[in-house]
């Protein structure tokens, strides 16, 4: 295989899981149309909250808004593309990984990327509509939007990652993994200020919806270079956490007796 | 009789199955305590900003505990889309309409039996949670009879209205769309977010004509106002449950003669 089709070969695995999916197109717009519009659901409690109370803590409608632009395309990217990141710790259980540590490509990213999870799409849809259509869009705001997506693209992953992984420590965590997950999401589309104490520093430490949910007024409405900074550093760290738990535990890792094939 | 005999039998079989497990049930109520912790700060705040003690009709714990029965009801709603789907795709629903039982009042049975052992414990972890963050019990012995005998209606009214959903898989195969789209319309027009007494007045009177607010925003009213405004509340659950029950019974009739059973 030349190097250039090791590099092919990432973008190809990802167009394969896409097109496995649209084998039923009806079925895959259905999907990605029914999560756009429970993304507007959400954004229709906000609307009716806002209509009755104008400001809190200096937040606004706009300011949800740019929350929910924010999480969920940051969300849909990691979990639409990385399509098995939400069932790893299912697949760690059953002893499913087997089938990717037999071939000659990295384990985890070929893992990931082989499956497309369709209603994260609308999320990718979603995001970028609501910043278009509500945040008074301009190059300057593109950008910042964008800086905001991947940093909050990168903490997701690396949180999500870290989670599942302990799958291979615990045992049976894909339960307690789908409720950290869901929290975690949860708090990450409230906004900051209403978290206070305590609480406001688990948000920034052990479940760190604290960075994302800040990032619509320190990253687009007034970017604040130390807290950018300090994201990004937050990002990494998680990250290289993560990788670290994901090595340690493909020691402890045994195979299942299960017989799969990867066609 | 004997038919309710069988019914009653499903239910609690299915009853069983959920207490079997208490562990994995206890794990799901994770949720439940989160997004009441998120609730708590959001109306906090909220109340607060305002300067007022009273917002929408509901002191601050009647608001929590408002919301603490609205998601008790919507995190134990009988999910009849998979379980049909997966009858059609499968081909089970070959054998499922052979029971001695009709079709409809066995998947009744199922979420019920499902339905209530949930709703009953997250309403307690519910109540744990608002009592001890707000530091006084939000809610009485009324105010529980009053929320759970509203329920027997709104629980046969949602299942109602999701089984008829869910039964269009006779001819969509995968009705999740559908039924994902409508329980997402109970949580804006059903009340689970925001109490109706909140909505702008427009949008209140359409969410009181329908009947999505007497599934969740009815039984959960009871628990901040016990036997307030009951007897008409009841009187609507069971007028809108003679139209959804003609509802069902068309969808189930019209889905049955269309179904082609491919395999099992």
């Amino acid at each position: 295989m030349s190097t250039a089709d090791r590099r092919r070969f990432w973008p190809r695995l990802m167009l394969t899981a896409m097109r496995a999916q649209l084998a039923y197109p009806t079925a895959f717009w259905l999907t990605v149309l029914a999560m756009v519009l429970n993304d507007g659901v959400w954004l229709a409690f906000w609307w009716l909250y806002f209509s009755r109370f104008p400001v809190i803590h200096g937040w606004r409608l706009e300011d949800v808004a740019a929350l929910w632009a924010i999480s969920a395309s940051a969300l849909g990217i990691v979990q639409g593309f990385g399509g098995n990141l939400t069932r790893l710790a299912r697949l760690i259980m059953q002893g499913e990984l087997d089938v990717y540590l037999s071939l000659p490509k990295p384990a985890l990213p070929h893992l990931l990327l082989s499956r497309v999870n369709v209603a994260s799409l609308g999320d990718v849809l979603f995001g970028p509509l609501v910043f278009l259509a509500f945040l008074h869009p301009s190059l300057a705001r593109l950008g910042l939007f964008l800086l905001a997506v991947v940093l909050a693209g990168a903490i997701f992953l690396a949180f999500l990652l870290l989670l599942h992984t302990m799958a291979f420590f615990l045992g049976r965590a894909d339960l307690l993994a789908d409720q950290v997950t869901i929290s975690m999401i949860t708090f990450s589309t409230y906004p900051s200020p209403i978290f206070q104490g305590g609480l406001r520093l688990v948000l920034f430490t052990l479940l760190p919806a604290g960075f994302i949910n800040t990032m619509p007024v320190s990253i687009l409405r007034s970017p604040d270079p130390r807290f950018i900074a300090g994201a990004a550093a937050f990002a990494l760290l998680l990250g290289l956490l993560a990788l670290l738990a994901w090595r340690q535990g493909l020691r402890r890792y045994a195979s299942g007796n299960l017989f799969q094939a990867r066609l | 009789m004997r038919a309710g005999r069988k019914v009653w039998a499903v239910a609690s079989a299915y009853a069983r199955s959920i207490w079997a497990y208490p562990a994995a049930e206890a794990l799901r109520t994770i949720f439940l305590v989160v997004i009441l912790i998120v609730f708590l700060e959001l109306w906090r705040t909220t109340y607060s900003t305002m300067g007022t003690g009273v917002l929408g009709g509901l002191r601050l714990p009647q608001m929590l505990e408002y919301l603490a029965g609205t998601e008790a009801i919507v995190l134990s709603a009988p999910a009849f889309a998979d379980r049909i789907g997966d009858d059609v795709r499968t081909g089970g629903l070959a054998v499922q309409l052979t029971r001695p039982v009709s079709y409809v009042a066995f998947q009744f049975a199922v979420a019920a039996g499902e339905s209530w052992p949930r709703l009953l414990l997250n309403l307690a972890v519910g109540t744990l949670v608002v009592a001890l963050a707000t530091g006084s019990m939000p809610v009485g012995p009324a105010g529980i009879l009053a929320y759970l005998v509203a329920y027997v209606p709104a629980f046969l009214l949602y299942a109602s209205l999701f089984l008829a959903l869910a039964l269009t898989s006779f001819w969509l195969e995968d009705a999740w769309a559908v039924t994902f789209l409508a329980s997402r319309s109970v949580m804006i027009l059903g009340g689970m977010l925001v109490p109706l007494s909140l909505f702008p007045p427009v949008l209140a009177r359409i969410a009181r004509i329908l009947p999505l607010q007497l599934m969740v925003y009815g039984p959960a009213q009871q628990l901040a106002h016990p036997f307030q405004g009951f007897a008409s509340l009841m009187l609507q659950e069971a007028l809108w449950l003679l139209v959804l029950f003609s509802l069902l019974a068309f969808v189930y009739r019209k889905g049955v003669s269309a179904l082609h059973v491919h395999g099992g």
